[in-house]
C-alpha cells in the first residue's frame, strides 16, 4: 500500500508480513507510525492527522489506512 | 466576535488619520468604519521576541489605538538576528521598553503600555479582561496554557502563534461556544510534553517568525475590524523548507479541562 506521510511517499509493508492465522491483517495508523518514526520519536509527544483530520491516540491502532491516504505527524511547537 | 470591540469611548478618526490609513480604508471590507474600530481597540501582546516584534510592528503601523506589551526579558545580542524592533544599542534593555522606542518611531499617535514583569494569575486575568484581543507570542507551554485559560474565562479571542527552526503554526481561538481552545489542540499531542524546544536550544530561521507574526497580526486586525473569516477550528502550519502551508481541522475536545 502506498501512502504519503509528511508529504513523502511511503510504501507500507502490508500483506504477507502482517498475515495472521492465514488472514491478511488490515494496516492501521499505528503500523504506519511504527514504520516511519524512529523508536526515539515514538516516545516523544506528537499529533497525527489522517487526511487533515487529527486522530486521537487511542484510535491509532484501529484507524484503517487505504491506498493514497495522507498522514501528517506533527511535533509540538512552542517557540516565540 | 464574542467580545465585540468594547464601547471604549469611540473616537472618530481625524482628517490626518483618514489620509494616513487611506490604504486600509480603500479596502471595501475595512472602510472608515473598520479603521475606526482599530483605532478604538486594545490589543495585549504576550512576549516581545521574534513573533511579538513582527506582530507589534504591523499592529502599530495599522493604527491599533492601544497596544500593551508584556515581557520580563532583556534584549540579548542573540535576539538581534530576528527580533526586528530591538536595535543594537538596546542590548541589555527590557524588551518592552526597547520595542516601545521603535514602535513610537513608526507611529507616535498610538498608546503603548508596557509590563516589564511576569504577570501573576490575577494580574494576567485583569489584563486579558481589559483588552479586545490577546496575541500569544510567548515561548513556553505553561504561559500558553495559562493565557488560554484566562482568555476562555473572559471570552477574549486568542491569536496563537509559535515557531521553531524552519516551521511555524497559527490558530485563532474565538472562545465562542462550540469552538475549540488552545488546550483542545495541545491535548492531541499528549505525551509527556517534555520536549522543551525553544529557539535558544533549537534555532529558528529569522523570517519564519516574521511570517508567523504577520499572520497573527492579520488575524488580529480581522477580528477587531470584523472582516473576513478567521482561523477558528483550523490550525495553519507553515514549513519554510518546503515552502508549504498545511491546514488541519481542530475539533473541540468534549473532555477538555478548559472549555468543556
Ligand atoms: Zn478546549
Amino acid at each position: 500500500m502506498k501512502i504519503h506521510i509528511n508529504g513523502e511517499p511511503l510504501n507500507l509493508e502490508n500483506g504477507a508480513s502482517t498475515e495472521e492465522n492465514g488472514k491478511v491483517k488490515d494496516t492501521t495508523v499505528a503500523d504506519a507510525l511504527q514504520q516511519y518514526l524512529s523508536q526515539k520519536q515514538q516516545e516523544m509527544s506528537f499529533a497525527v492527522a489522517l487526511n487533515s483530520d487529527f486522530v486521537n491516540k487511542s484510535q491509532y491502532a484501529n484507524r484503517l489506512l487505504k491506498d493514497g491516504d495522507s498522514i501528517d505527524v506533527l511535533f509540538p511547537i512552542h517557540g516565540g | 466576535m464574542s467580545k465585540t470591540v468594547k464601547p471604549h469611548s469611540s473616537k472618530p478618526l481625524s482628517d490626518d488619520q483618514l489620509m494616513r490609513y487611506s490604504r486600509h480604508i480603500m479596502l471595501p471590507s475595512m472602510d472608515i468604519d473598520g479603521q475606526e474600530k482599530l483605532w478604538n481597540s486594545k490589543v495585549l501582546i504576550i512576549g516581545v521576541g521574534g513573533l511579538g516584534c513582527a506582530v507589534a510592528q504591523y499592529l502599530a503601523c495599522s493604527g491599533i489605538g492601544q497596544l500593551t506589551l508584556v515581557d520580563d526579558d532583556l534584549v540579548d545580542k542573540t535576539n538581534l538576528q530576528r527580533q526586528v524592533l530591538h536595535a543594537e544599542n538596546n542590548v541589555g534593555m527590557n524588551k518592552c521598553e526597547s520595542a516601545k522606542q521603535s514602535l513610537q518611531q513608526l507611529n507616535s499617535e498610538i498608546t503603548i503600555n508596557t509590563t516589564e514583569h511576569r504577570l501573576g494569575w490575577a494580574e494576567l486575568s485583569a489584563a486579558v479582561e481589559s483588552h479586545d484581543v490577546v496575541v500569544d507570542c510567548s515561548d513556553n507551554l505553561d504561559t500558553r496554557n495559562e493565557l488560554n485559560l484566562c482568555c476562555f474565562q473572559s471570552k477574549t479571542p486568542l491569536v496563537s502563534g509559535a515557531a521553531i527552526r524552519m516551521e511555524g503554526q497559527v490558530a485563532t481561538y474565538t472562545m465562542q461556544q462550540g469552538q475549540p481552545c488552545y488546550q483542545c489542540l495541545s491535548t492531541i499531542f499528549g505525551g509527556s510534553g517534555d520536549q522543551k524546544l525553544t529557539c535558544s536550544e533549537s534555532g529558528v530561521l529569522s523570517p519564519v517568525v516574521g511570517v508567523i507574526g504577520s499572520l497573527q497580526a492579520t488575524e488580529t486586525i480581522k477580528l477587531l475590524a470584523g472582516i473576513g473569516t478567521v482561523l477558528s477550528s483550523r490550525l495553519l502550519m507553515f514549513d519554510a523548507s518546503t515552502m508549504k502551508f498545511n491546514e488541519f481541522k481542530v475539533a473541540k475536545n468534549p473532555n477538555c479541562q478548559v472549555c468543556s
